[in-house]
């Protein structure tokens, strides 16, 4: 099982949805982090290994696929963070631009605990 | 009158949207053809809204007054006790709400509306507010009750741009 969580999103109230929801997929991280800015996010990662992030598409500022690019390119060394995009786009061509980017695989909105446990464990 | 300007003016599926919304992630029933008691009237209301653009650019908001909003932000968010609601937490909430709804409509209508690009929700509150349409914009309306007890209206408002920037 994975130790730590990064949840990246400029709203406040989606960030504490998306942790009760991951509470009560049944997932368990030893540590579970915050960013509500995809550049926020960038920083945390810069300097902490995470082992999957949970990040907001749509946001101000840098967007959460700019965020993803950022970090593949920039910090190789987090090659092993597993990325998961929170997002309320779902069309093939977003999906086609987010794997593209970096992502590991996407989570849409509205979601259920099922459909994180769905896409988060073959992940961990 | 084309296949996706039907779908845009199509109150079912605005409803249809709301209604998963609230199904998955809300958890308050609603009801989209019974009889809705809530007058909104000239009451404080909560606006959620996010605006698109694509083949046609426009906006979704929902509305409801302050009371509901309250409701829906503590079923959101999963709070026992109004006690542990920040002041920020219910505009955040009906943010949220609107721009689900758009993504889940979004999701709906991809096949015929293709990509769109969406903002990211802003919310304000007030009394009677109402769209100020502008020349060629059509306006779509639709109410639901939520838990039998309030309402909640949505307006779509669209205009085609064939998808220029």
């Amino acid at each position: 099982m994975a130790d730590t969580l990064l949840i990246i999103d400029d709203s406040s109230t989606m960030r504490r949805i998306v942790k009760r929801t991951v509470r009560m997929s049944g997932l368990s991280f030893s540590e579970t982090f915050e960013a509500e800015s995809g550049e926020q996010g960038f920083e945390k990662l810069s300097a902490d290994a995470i082992d999957v992030v949970l990040c907001d598409v749509n946001m101000t500022g840098m967007s959460g696929i700019e965020m993803v690019r950022k970090v593949r390119t920039e910090l190789p060394e987090r090659k092993d963070t597993r990325i998961i995009m929170v997002t309320t786009e779902s069309s093939a061509a977003f999906v086609a631009e987010a794997m593209k980017a970096g992502a590991d695989g996407y989570i849409s909105k509205p979601f259920t605990p099922e459909k994180f446990t769905e896409k988060l464990t073959p992940l961990l | 009158m084309s296949e996706v300007e039907k779908d845009l003016c199509n109150p079912s599926a605005l409803r249809e949207a709301i209604t998963e919304v609230f199904n998955t992630m809300v958890f308050m029933e609603i009801n989209s053809s019974g009889p809705i008691e809530e007058d909104l009237g000239d009451q404080p209301c909560i606006l959620g809204s996010v605006s698109f653009r694509g083949l046609f650019d426009g906006s979704l908001s929902i509305s409801c007054s302050a009371a509901c909003a309250k409701e829906i932000t503590m079923n959101l968010l999963a709070f026992e006790d109004e006690d542990e609601m920040e002041p920020s937490d219910i505009p955040d909430a009906i943010g949220e709400v609107a721009n689900m709804t758009m993504g889940t409509l979004k999701t709906m209508l991809y096949d015929r509306l293709g990509e769109i690009t969406v903002s990211v929700p802003t919310v304000v509150s007030g009394c009677s507010m109402c769209n100020a349409l502008r020349a060629g914009e059509v306006k779509l309306s639709a109410t639901v009750a939520v838990a039998d007890q309030y309402c909640v209206q949505l307006n779509l408002v669209h205009m085609y741009s064939g998808g220029k920037a």
